[in-house]
């Protein structure tokens, strides 16, 4: 038949309705051939040619209508399983996890987010209970959630007051959200859950919490900063006094030299109020072009003098043709504080400290190195030795390595520590360069000489 | 040549440091332990220098540098303060301080500081 064409081989849509006109066709060939026979004595033939064309014609109608019946019925078949792999796949493509459960609390289905979510495969969860994808110490009360759930039905967020937790393939654990909603079919009633993970919202909640509770710190740290600072001054100022008087009138030198730890240790607890107060302070910055070897030279002014006196040697070796980095002055310079302060605690019996710029090829960045010749970290201590309040010194306050590495990071940067037990110990601190354009050379233009008249 | 000093802070002890350390160079010291006080002293006694404190009790060092700036022109300020921040450190600097003091100081960057701002004539 010329309309089944396009149909395979062995298709059997059209040879059922056929079959059944065959059937029918030879059925009623029969009737008529044996009613005609036995009523009319052979003599049948004008009449049976009449009934036989009626039994055509009938069979080919009867077939025309069940062919038709079936094409309808096939195409709304296919119809349908479009739709459902429509619907299968908006399932799969929502951003959230959905989860079908029946009321024994068996999955029945599950989108594409669960699989990606908790690592298991589809296969691996359908018809396993819902417990599987919670921790194990929460299976047993999850049951008991369940069971209440399906008591009273309704559509709400899973787990008030608690925080639900999600447990992958691999054991690994991480913080979700569910919502559940209930329907009733007719093989009894399933529970829709819609799952989130929540791993960022969390961090950044925590985040948030981190920096109130920095703020806060700003605040009581402002207030200690001045009400100890004022003490500190007098304090120092007057040791201050002291030593000129105790130098002219030449008092033996243990008593200078006892002033001279009475002053510097008011300017040691100056520190611990203004480190905390760069801790807890918005960090506002400007960020201009600068050259680390300006810098270098500007805290050795700082430090020269008070190093020499401990028997400090500080050498410089700096690159001239070092690039300029971006950067905010101040963090900068704090930086270079802590790691020279650092140094020179490192070596109470004195030593060298050794600062160097040079330009690192890839990627274009400036690095500027400290190193001193101290006793060294040991590997267990320098893994802790940027964490906050993280201190070896009796003296410390943990906060400005920390510091210094939080501004590394706030300029696009790195510190590196690296010791040597007995040889001592070597910070690097890698900036990116600014990218300049290449300059021009600008024409030199004739400045008109003032006239003096 | 003996030239006034005006200090001002509301700790009576840092007061008397500083008049110590600047009586030192040869100069003279007023007190002062509050905002009004010091504006007070300002009118009165027109000193060739100012040393002052930011936080003070009834009124802050800005308050001091301004009213120095409108009715003596040209006097210079010294500002300390031990709530010291890069914002304040630029701010200090914007209004026109003549040097500005993290405490705890050293006693030389005092005196020098204030060397440095008496040796500048008054214009």
């Amino acid at each position: 038949m010329t309309f089944d064409s396009a149909r395979p081989p062995g298709s059997e849509w059209y040879s059922r309705p056929l079959r059944l006109v065959l059937i029918y066709v030879i059925v009623g060939g029969l009737w008529v051939g044996v009613s005609d026979v036995i009523q009319l004595n052979f003599a049948f033939f004008p009449i049976a040619v009449d009934r036989l064309i009626f039994i055509a014609i009938t069979a080919v109608l009867s077939y025309i209508v069940v062919r038709e019946n079936r094409i309808v019925i096939e195409q709304s078949r296919a119809a349908e399983n479009e739709s459902a792999a429509r619907i299968r796949a908006y399932f799969n493509s929502a951003a959230e996890g959905l989860i079908v459960v029946d009321s024994q609390g068996r999955i029945v289905d599950a989108n594409a987010k669960v699989v990606q979510m908790f690592g298991y495969t589809e296969p691996e969860l359908i018809g396993q209970p819902i417990e599987m994808l919670a921790p194990e110490r929460l299976r047993g009360q999850h049951g008991g959630y369940r069971a209440e759930y399906m008591r009273a039905p309704i559509s709400r967020p899973m787990g008030f007051g608690r925080d639900p937790v999600g447990r992958r393939k691999d054991g690994s654990e991480f913080p979700i959200e569910v919502s559940l909603s209930y329907f009733a079919t007719r093989q009894g009633g399933i529970v829709t859950g819609y799952i989130t993970d929540v791993t960022e919202r969390r961090q950044l909640e925590f985040q948030s919490r981190r920096s109130e509770a920095m703020a806060a710190i700003g605040t009581v740290a402002a207030g200690v900063a001045h009400e100890l600072n004022n003490p500190l001054a007098i304090i120092s100022a007057r040791a201050e006094l002291v030593i000129a008087e105790a130098s002219n009138r030449g008092l033996p030198d243990q008593l200078l030299n006892d002033l001279q730890v009475i002053h510097r240790n008011a300017h040691r607890a100056s520190r611990v109020a203004t480190e905390l107060l760069t801790l807890a302070r918005t960090p506002q910055k400007s960020h201009k072009p600068l050259n680390l070897n300006d810098l270098v030279n500007e805290i050795m002014l700082l430090f020269r003098e008070q190093t020499a006196r401990d028997g400090i040697q500080i050498e410089t070796a700096l690159d001239p043709q070092l690039p300029p980095v971006s950067g905010d002055h101040t963090a900068l310079s704090q930086v270079l504080t802590n790691l020279l302060s650092n140094a020179r605690e490192a070596m109470p019996a004195g030593g060298i400290i050794r600062m160097k710029t040079c330009s690192a090829a890839q990627p274009q960045a400036v690095r500027l190195t400290v190193e001193d010749t101290g006793n060294g970290i040991p590997d267990d201590a320098a893994a802790k030795i940027f964490d906050l309040f993280y201190t070896t010194k009796s003296t410390g306050t943990g906060l400005g390595l920390w510091l210094s590495k939080r501004a590394g990071r706030e300029h696009g940067g790195t510190i590196e520590v690296k010791s040597q037990v007995g040889q001592g110990t070597i910070f690097i601190v890698t900036l990116p360069a600014l990218r300049t354009e290449p300059e021009q050379t600008p024409d030199p233009i004739a400045i008109p000489q003032a006239g003096r008249s | 040549m003996a030239l006034k000093v005006l200090v001002v802070d509301d700790e009576l002890d840092l007061v008397d440091t500083c008049a110590r350390l600047i009586e030192g160079l040869g100069h003279v010291c007023l007190r002062a332990f509050d905002g009004p006080e010091a504006i007070e002293l300002i009118d009165s006694e027109q000193p060739d220098l100012v040393v002052t404190d930011f936080n003070l009790p009834h009124g802050d060092g800005f308050g001091i540098l301004r009213h120095a700036n409108e009715n003596s022109p040209g006097i210079p300020v010294i500002m300390m303060t031990g709530y010291h921040t890069a914002d304040m450190a630029q701010a200090a600097s914007e209004a026109g301080v003549k040097a500005y003091l993290r405490k705890p100081f050293m006693t030389n960057d005092l005196m020098q500081a204030v060397r440095n701002a008496l040796a500048i004539p008054r214009q």
